[in-house]
């Protein structure tokens, strides 16, 4: 029979578990890093566009036949610069300013900005000849670093990793239905960037069929894990057994996301040096 | 012990098994207060029906006079009268009678002078001599029927009941559940409507605040969240079981009371409110 003195000699013993709880919880989410870049120097380049547009009124760059969320039939829609930056009009004379450099999901179906202006040759030298001179140098600068670093859309990343329970394990999570025969299959850590943060969860298809655990088969979630709460030591406790496994699961995220993040951080860093000056000149 | 495996844990969970008698016992406790607080209203429409309805003046009688204050500190005055929408007072601003619903007022609803039915006519022998004076036979009767069934059984404001068991911690148990003291009470708390049954200590970081640790009445032993809880109910079983004969022990007299007044008002009152119905 455990007494609470082996449970407090345990909580010490698996401190383990509590450092991979904490690396979770400072682990930045690819996706939110992308994304930040992605809205960010979208919101930077605009604002630059706009300061050092040098006409009295706004130009129509470009005009497209294009849809929008709510409406099949395609209307013209203007790519126009003007003081608020870089956007597309559409029956308003407002600019819809990009929000994004790629996959923008304004109420028309855009591209962002560097899917629409960058990539597209004869936008962008339509909209390169509308601009001042330093106007071109940050659009330049734009599509350098874009073509530098082949940044693509940030999207989310999940990895799937199975665990293989004991008999011990499956009896105390009451995992042991006898309809799943590929016991490496009864459990997994699910590991996810859901935009803000990195989740790690560990589930079970088993798991679905009980009241005890969520309809997605979810029996705890690191994130939410606590060290000082009681309800929270068997899970510390599994962790610690499961700990190579989980270090994998890990290590297979940031080995998946590194090639996607690297692109956009060397684009960060591109960018920054090609526009810091005028970023600085902006603020001054 | 070294490092706890699932194998052990799974050892200790069929012993657990033990604690379950507790956990049902714990849910099952019923709030007495509750019960009490049904049966103080349960008779109050049938009675004003039937005093309604054997009301001799035409019209309406004015029963008694009082004086009490509203919300606002005021003294006002109001009658207690009897209409065939039964007994109960009209204020100064009011001309329809608002009957009593309940034997005891909890809430004082006409100022601090009413304190229901009992309180106000039934233990006021003044008021309950004048009330009579309005009533055919019938009425007369179903008045002393009351009388005679509150003097018998002695029922009086359903109140809460509330169990504060002190008990000691064990030093593995205070430095699992941090706590900055060793002292811990098992509560039984009846709020008027449900029990809750729960332990508490004094959390080490909140300094000498009393936290609630967890319930008991919700526990589910089968659950790896609440193993912890039920490793903890089945060291201290026996300080369980005796807060829930405490309880029971301490709710038992009111219990009986409202018991003994319902059964006993049901039978006093089942030939009328049967002859009403016809």
């Amino acid at each position: 029979m455990i007494t609470f003195n082996d449970i407090m000699d345990t909580k010490i013993a698996m401190k383990d578990a509590w450092d991979f709880r904490e690396k979770i919880k400072d682990t930045e989410a690819s996706f939110d890093y992308m994304q930040t870049i992605n809205c960010k120097t979208a919101e930077q380049v605009n604002s630059l566009i706009g300061r050092f547009f040098n006409q009295p009124k706004k130009i129509a760059a470009y005009t497209w036949k294009r849809k929008n969320k709510y409406n099949t039939t395609p209307n013209n829609i203007d790519l126009q610069i003007s003081k608020s930056g870089m956007g597309a009009t559409h029956r308003g004379n407002r600019i819809d300013a990009y929000t994004k450099l790629l996959d923008d999901d304004s109420y028309y179906e855009s591209k962002g900005m560097v899917g629409d202006v960058i990539d597209d040759k004869e936008v962008y030298d339509k909209t390169f000849a509308c601009l001042s001179e330093k106007g071109q140098d940050v659009l330049s600068a734009l599509k350098e670093a874009r073509e530098a670093s082949n940044i693509k859309h940030p999207k989310s990343t999940t990895i799937k990793y199975p665990l293989k329970l004991s008999e011990d394990e499956r009896e105390c999570f009451n995992l042991k239905d006898k309809s799943i025969v590929d016991f490496t299959e009864d459990a997994f850590i699910e590991l996810k960037d859901d935009y803000k943060e990195m989740v790690v969860e560990v589930k079970s298809e088993v798991a679905k069929n009980t009241n005890q655990y969520t309809k997605e088969g979810t029996i705890f979630k690191i994130n939410n894990l606590d060290m000082n709460d009681e309800k929270d030591f068997q899970y510390f406790l599994f962790i610690h057994y499961h700990l190579k496994e989980f270090e994998d699961a890990f290590s297979q995220y940031m080995e998946k996301t590194k090639e996607h993040k690297a692109r956009w951080t060397t684009f960060k860093e591109l960018m920054n040096e090609k526009i810091a000056k005028y970023v600085v000149l902006y603020k001054m | 012990m070294s490092m706890i495996g699932f194998d052990e844990l799974n050892e200790t969970k069929k012993e657990l098994n033990e604690v379950k008698e507790v956990v049902k016992q714990s849910g099952e406790l019923k709030s007495v207060c509750s019960y009490a607080r049904d049966i103080n209203k349960k008779f109050m429409p049938s009675i004003n029906r039937l005093i309604g309805k054997s009301l001799n003046q035409s019209t309406k009688a004015d029963v008694h006079e009082f004086e009490f204050k509203d919300d606002d500190n005021r003294v006002s005055k109001a009658t207690l009268e009897i209409s065939k929408r039964g007994i109960g007072a009209t204020s100064s601003s009011r001309y329809q009678i608002e009957p009593y619903e309940k034997m005891f007022n909890e809430a004082d609803r006409y100022g601090n002078k009413s304190e229901g039915f009992i309180k106000d006519v039934i233990d006021n022998k003044e008021v309950f001599d004048k009330a009579l004076e309005y009533l055919n036979p019938k009425g007369k009767e179903i008045m002393k029927i009351v009388k005679e069934v509150r003097q018998k059984t002695n029922i009086g404001i359903p109140e809460v009941t509330q169990i504060h068991k002190p008990f000691k911690f064990s030093n593995g148990e205070k430095e699992f559940f941090s706590l900055g003291s060793n002292e811990g009470l098992i509560e039984i708390l009846d709020d008027g409507n449900s029990v809750e049954f729960g332990v508490s200590g004094i959390k080490e970081n909140r300094g000498i605040e009393k936290a609630s640790l967890f319930s008991i009445h919700t526990l589910n032993i089968n659950s790896e969240e609440h193993f912890a809880y039920a490793l903890f109910v089945k060291n201290h079983k026996k300080d369980f079981e005796e807060a829930i004969k405490e309880y029971n022990k301490e709710t038992k007299e009111t219990k009986d009371k409202w018991e003994k007044f319902d059964t006993e008002m049901k039978e006093g009152l089942a030939k009328y409110i049967l002859l009403e119905r016809i």
